[in-house]
């Protein structure tokens, strides 16, 4: 395991991670600022269309102050100045928490008092003749606030535009102390902080009334006509006029948005971190592979030993090519034993199958025909005795062996097969096989294994091989033989040389079977 | 009839059959050192019931590699065996093994 690959990813967060939840960070503060800015202009726009609202509310309601004194001089006219029907119509909009506290008749003029209800508010004497003369020369309504002082009221004179000379109506209206109101509810009024103004101008000496000391930022103001004045009305809303979810929304964008940065960041870096894990785990692996497969090779080596090279009168080489699953022993063996100076024991065999088993069947059956070939035993009854050594039954393996001796003086082959594909001659540019008895593997019951004698061409070089040399799946193993004939004819120089061109041939792709090969040539000298 | 199925590999599957006298084992596939212990398992299944005739017919297989022909030898001492439809290159390997005569193989 790669100890600093673990520390690194357990102590540290991957850049990676970081850029993605910065990234998500970064979208999730636009998006939150968006709805924000959304939310904003939404709340502007309803509170002008509320403001607006109100102020239309407030136009509806000035009739209320103007039409009673306009009867009331109409009622005047009619009776010539008569003060009992103007007392009498007039006395019911005039008292405390009423219309009005005050009003009264004046001549055209506006200097003599005709007739008078209520009381007067301290302090707005000297300003009613100015107002009754404005009346006159401008009919209608005619407004001034008297805004300073504790009688706080807004005067009005009222002159009918029917009568060019008829009498004056005078009156006066309260206006809350210090201009403070209670909130209302279940009015125009009631979900907005505002106030209200005499005139156009947002100005502290002309406030009529506030329900509120401060505003607040975001203010709309409408404009109402009101007699020969105007009324301003400024608003602010109490709460989100859009509605909680549109006023909420950009927190809930900002917090949802900032966990699901968090949660992808921390996604990421979890599979990076397995990643990494996996990359570790599969390096590990690949290093056991690796020592496997060294594992093996070197068994493989231990067991089958390259013969060596041979001595004076006999030249051996060999090869060991592994197949593709090299992971696993495999049991093919050869074997060389000179047995005097003459004469030479030759023997290759192959095991079914592969693993660790298949091994031990090969190391044993190998000890054991080295102890019967010491015994002095020719090949047949070599292999007769090497049968009872195994049982395909119990052991559910069998073993081709092919074994000879050859013999310098008289050139003779001795040659015996238990099921092993036969030796191959190579002499002058030619190859053939050695069609002797075979007899069924190692094995598979109590046999009788014949050998047979041949003549050795001088000169030539003996092969014996195992199937992987030339077992094919797609063709049979006359094909696989006689491809290996063919090649084995072209070869020439030393023993190894041939072995090199052949195994560079036939076993140097992707073969699927273990492969051995062993080449033996007798040395004639010339002195003899 | 009695069919004990099992699907192996790549394109290789084992079949038992009730046969006349025995079962008859059939192989599909390639039989080699990748799929030789799904064949071997058919096998002992079929031995199991103790037939007199064991018979493999492999008219489907094309190929089969020593350890095959291990598992048919080991078979062999427990029934008579006979080989069924061998393809060219399973029928040449038995022969050049030397195995005709034990494994039964039709002349």
């Amino acid at each position: 395991m790669n100890e600093a690959l673990w520390q690194r990813s357990g102590l540290r967060v991957h850049r990676f991670p970081v850029a993605i939840t910065a990234l998500a960070l970064a979208i999730t503060g636009v998006l939150a600022w968006t709805a924000a800015l959304v939310n904003d202009h939404n709340e502007s726009r309803l509170l002008r269309l509320k403001v607006a609202e109100t102020g239309a509310v407030l136009q509806a309601a000035i009739p209320s102050v103007q039409t009673p004194l306009s009867s009331a001089a109409e009622i005047a006219q009619d009776t010539n100045g008569g003060a009992a029907g103007f007392d009498r119509y007039l006395s019911a909009f005039v008292g405390p928490k009423k219309t009005f506290t005050f009003a009264a008749l004046r001549s055209h003029d506006g200097t003599r008092q005709l007739a008078a209800i209520g009381i007067p508010a301290r302090g707005t004497g000297a300003t009613v003749p100015e107002l009754s003369r404005r009346a006159a020369a401008k009919t209608g309504l005619n407004v001034m606030g008297h805004l300073s002082g504790p009688n706080r009221v807004l005067q009005y004179a009222f002159a009918s535009s029917s009568v060019p000379t008829g009498p004056i109506v005078y009156a006066e209206s309260p206006l809350p102390p210090n201009a403070r109101i209670q909130p209302t509810t279940g009015t125009a009024f009631s979900d907005l902080r505002f106030a209200l103004y005499l005139g156009r101008h947002v100005s502290d000496d002309m406030l009529l009334e506030k329900n509120a000391d401060d505003l607040g930022s975001r203010t709309a103001s409408v404009v109402v006509p009101f007699g020969d004045q105007t009324l301003t009305v400024v608003a602010a809303s109490n709460g989100s006029l859009a509605g909680g979810l549109s006023a909420s929304l950009w927190w809930i964008v900002a917090l949802s948005g900032g966990i699901l940065s968090l949660a992808a960041g921390g996604v990421t870096e979890r599979l990076l971190r397995r990643r990494l894990a996996a990359e570790a785990l599969t390096a590990a692996v690949q290093r056991l592979l690796d020592r496997q497969q060294d594992i093996s090779s070197a068994l493989q080596q231990a067991m089958v030993p390259p013969p060596p090279p041979g001595r004076g009168h006999l030249e051996v080489a060999s090869r060991y090519v592994p197949g593709v699953d090299e992971l696993e022993v495999g049991g093919d063996w050869f074997d060389v034993v000179e047995l005097d100076e003459n004469r030479t024991f030759v023997s290759i065999g192959d095991v079914s199958g592969r693993g660790i088993s298949a091994g031990t069947v090969m190391a044993s059956l190998r000890s054991a025909m080295a102890a019967f070939v010491s015994e002095g035993h020719e090949p047949g009854a070599l292999l007769t005795r090497l049968g009872r050594l195994l049982n395909t039954a119990s052991s559910g393996r069998f073993a081709t062996v092919c074994c000879l001796i050859v013999d310098r003086r008289s050139d003779a082959i001795v040659v015996a097969s238990a099921g092993h594909l036969p030796p191959l001659i190579i002499s002058d540019g030619a190859a053939y096989y050695l069609d002797g008895p075979v007899g069924p593997p190692i094995g598979t019951g109590e046999v009788v294994y014949d050998e047979q004698t041949f003549h050795l061409p001088q000169g030539a070089t003996v092969l014996l091989f195992t199937d992987g040399l030339v077992e094919r799946k797609s063709e049979t193993i006359d094909d696989g033989l006689g491809r290996l004939a063919h090649v084995a004819a072209q070869a020439s120089g030393s023993v190894d040389e041939m072995l090199e061109r052949i195994t560079s041939e036939l076993a140097s792709g992707l073969i699927t079977d273990d492969t051995a090969v062993l080449g033996v040539r007798l040395i004639h000298d010339d002195s003899r | 009839m009695t069919t004990a199925d099992s699907e192996v590999g790549p394109g290789a599957s084992f079949a038992v059959e009730t046969g006349d006298d025995g079962y008859v084992v059939l192989a599909r596939g390639d039989v080699d050192l990748d799929t030789v212990n799904d064949f071997q398992a058919a096998v002992d299944a079929a031995l199991e019931r103790g037939p007199a005739t064991l018979t493999f017919d492999l008219s489907g297989t094309s190929f089969m590699d020593s350890s095959g022909l291990a598992v048919i030898v080991a078979a062999s001492n427990r029934a008579k065996v006979t080989i069924r439809n061998p393809s060219t290159i399973v029928r040449r390997v038995v022969e050049i093994s030397g195995l005709a005569e034990t494994l039964g193989l039709p002349e």
